[in-house]
């Protein structure tokens, strides 16, 4: 478990799952494409469990999250 | 608006509540699923506490009930203020506040409630997602 901060420096989106695979990522986007989807931002943080990386960020009122990678089964919903 | 994906058809989306907080999620876009599908916690975030509520006595009374392949879930249904892809939004989209197994890696699913106004493509043979709303405000 990280320690929420906007300290760290500025990656691109790709570098930022590289850094954290399999794990839920919080970033604030710094930088985004013409479609406005994000292309850049500053971690935050990052937990395996969804859940946990919400008690991270609850200062947060502008904060994207994603899941860095593949789910490593096939997505049947 | 053309979003390219890599496995599933999925973009960043910002869901905006009613208490003015933003959550940004890498969703899925589902046109077989009939409403979005927000995480309880984040609805509780976004401003929705109602949605958190777990009174196993009174029922409350935007309680919904769905079926899947996998069986029966109930959820809280609510009006997200605002739901944006880039610079197309949409105001007052209803969702379903429903904790998705997160094995999956998504946190929400963007469904009809979201996307029946909308021209949607998913083009998988240059895997891309194209949206753009007739209603929604760009």
């Amino acid at each position: 478990m990280s320690v929420p901060s906007l300290d760290s420096k500025e990656l691109s989106l790709d570098q930022i799952r590289k850094d954290h695979p399999r794990m839920w990522v919080a970033m604030v986007v710094t930088k985004r494409d013409d479609n406005g989807q994000p292309i850049a931002g500053k971690f935050v943080a990052e937990d395996p469990d969804r859940y946990r990386l919400r008690d991270q960020i609850v200062q947060y009122i502008d904060i994207c999250i994603f899941f860095a990678g593949d789910p490593p089964y096939p997505l049947f919903l | 608006m053309r979003i390219h994906f890599d496995r599933v058809p999925a973009a960043f989306v910002r869901l905006r509540g009613r208490n003015g907080c933003v959550r940004e999620y890498q969703a899925l876009v589902s046109p077989a699923t009939e409403y979005c599908i927000v995480p309880k916690v984040d609805a509780y975030r976004l401003g929705y506490p109602e949605a958190a509520r777990g009174d196993p006595i009174t029922q409350p009374v935007n309680l919904f009930r769905g079926v899947t392949f996998d069986g029966f879930w109930e959820g809280s249904l609510i009006s997200m203020k605002e739901v944006a892809i880039g610079s197309v939004s949409t105001p007052n989209v209803d969702f379903i506040a429903y904790d998705i197994p997160q094995i999956s890696g998504f946190d929400v699913i963007l469904g009809k409630s979201f996307l029946a106004p909308s021209r949607l493509v998913i083009d998988y043979d240059v895997k891309a997602v194209r949206i753009g709303h007739e209603g929604g405000t760009k």
